[in-house]
């Protein structure tokens, strides 16, 4: 990898939570290299540790011990550079999507202009909901919304934590061509938290695996072909789920 | 049914009910709504009746919205930081059950019969009400909806303004609602034991006199009062919560 081009680094970390009189590992050694324009899928059995990495890298929560570092730059609280994307999608059910969507730019005082605005929802398909409150709206368009507020920012590092968990088979699916479409055309880099080995595969490419008794990576595993027209029908996108279920069983 | 409707089938039933129960028991102890209404009308009229009224209200609306002004702001700081809550609890769960209506004798001594002594005793009631509601509504909001906005950027002060506070109101206003009827039983009681005007002291005066008449003018005009407040702080919810009225 290209160290110019590097965009986060994840050096050495470690979480331990208190539990009761002991102290609880849930994550040891973690390392990542993340390069711009970049994708990285973590998967890994519920409870391993996958959601805490993710808060830590957008500077929510303290690691124990190790550094994190942003354009070779280190962090510790959260970066107008990092937005951070949700499975219960964050957005406060007493503001209206149009005002939902203007939230974060408002918050860092990101000029905004009709345009960009019509373009983003054009883009998201969420035109004609402006006046609507989350609770109106399908999950899926709950996620569309949240993730045009996101990408309103602009931002260099996208983290998601089960974005799609919540939803059906059909609408996970065309939200995830749409995260990849957006992905080629903007070019930010993402780092996905999913349980879901095919969503992994096709989503990510690298893919991590993580050790389901609170460590570090077990495996990490090369996807070069997952933005290839049409991946998720192929044969390599099969054996890589495949591949994916037998190194989870391992780890179990 | 629009609200209005409501209103007038409930109150057309209730002077119905009303008027059935003194042709019962007989117009001594219950006065008829008829003569009731009537007499109430013709006070309308009278200055010194609207100085009851004015007294009452001026009361009630100082101490309820010294209350809101006090436990609000206090609370929603209280509920949103872990460590002033561990300080702060044990006070609260300490004094919130000491029936404060046992003050009274104090707070007369200490700040006589006038306005200040009343307003310091409905403030005192209420508050605990409104703190604890706006404490438990800031401490219970959503974790991820936490996370995901402090991602965005938003510092302390956006996060009790685009957070905290619109999502605690629901909860507040639903607890001055409940207040309104404690207020107004409270200021009755102060009223009717150290008073030189007010509805309290109007009811009490009748009573003595055997006016049930003049009694019920009284009564009605303070349930109108507890209807008004109530009234206030359910349309002040609809204007500032209205996702929670949308399907």
């Amino acid at each position: 990898m290209n160290s110019s081009k590097n965009l986060l680094r994840v050096e050495n970390i470690s979480k331990v939570f208190p539990n009761g009189n002991e102290e609880k590992v849930v994550l040891s050694g973690i390392n990542i290299d993340l390069a711009e324009g970049e994708s990285i899928a973590i998967t890994g059995q519920s409870g391993c540790g996958k959601t805490t990495l993710l808060l830590i890298m957008a500077g929510l929560i303290s690691p124990t011990s190790g550094n994190l570092f942003l354009n070779g730059k280190a962090y510790s609280e959260t970066s107008n550079d990092i937005a951070l994307v949700l499975q219960d999608y964050g957005l406060p059910p007493w503001k209206t999507v149009a005002d939902n969507i203007r939230l974060g730019a408002r918050l860092q005082k990101i000029p905004v202009s009709d345009d960009e605005l019509k373009n983003l929802k054009s883009q998201l398909k969420i035109e004609g909901l402006d006046h609507l409150y989350p609770h109106q709206l399908s999950g899926g368009q709950r996620q569309r919304v949240a993730i045009a507020r996101i990408l309103l920012l602009k931002p260099k590092l996208l983290l998601l934590d089960e974005p799609f968990g919540a939803l059906d088979a059909l609408t996970r699916e065309r939200l995830q061509k749409l995260l990849l479409n957006i992905f080629r055309r903007r070019g930010f880099s993402f780092i996905i938290v999913t349980h879901d080995v095919e969503e992994a595969s096709l989503l990510g490419k690298r893919i991590m695996v993580m050790d389901s008794n609170g460590g570090g990576i077990s495996t990490t595993i090369d996807n070069p072909g997952f933005l290839s027209e049409g991946y998720r029908d192929t044969q390599e996108c099969f054996e890589r789920v495949k591949q994916l279920r037998e190194v989870l069983k391992a780890s179990d | 049914m629009p609200r209005y409707i409501s209103y007038i089938v409930t109150s057309v039933t209730v002077v119905l009910v009303w008027y059935a129960i003194s042709l019962q028991i007989g117009a001594l102890l219950l006065p008829d709504p008829v003569s009731v209404l009537s007499l109430l009308l013709t006070e309308a009229g009278s200055a010194r009746y609207w100085a009851h009224v004015g007294a009452s209200s001026w009361r009630i609306f100082a101490g309820m919205g010294l209350a809101f002004i006090i436990a609000v702001p206090f609370g929603l700081v209280v509920g949103s930081n872990p460590k002033i809550n561990k300080i702060v609890s044990p006070f609260i769960s300490m004094s919130y059950p000491v029936p404060k209506i046992v003050l009274l004798p104090i707070i007369l001594l200490l700040f006589g019969i006038g306005d200040v002594s009343k307003i310091i005793l409905i403030m005192l009631i209420i508050f605990f009400q409104v703190f604890i509601t706006s404490r438990d509504a800031a401490r219970n909001i959503n974790k991820e909806m936490i996370l995901s906005f402090r991602s965005l950027g938003g510092n302390k002060l956006q996060y009790y303004q685009h957070i905290v506070l619109p999502a605690s109101l629901p909860g507040i206003f639903t607890s001055m609602r409940l207040a309104a009827g404690t207020a107004v039983a409270v200021l009755f009681f102060v009223e009717s034991i150290s008073a030189t005007n007010g509805l309290g002291l109007y009811i009490i005066d009748a009573w003595g006199r055997a006016d049930y008449t003049s009694m019920y003018v009284g009564i009605v005009s303070m349930s109108l009062l507890g209807i008004l407040l109530y009234e206030f702080f359910e349309i002040l919810e609809r204007k500032t919560c209205k996702w929670k009225h949308t399907q």
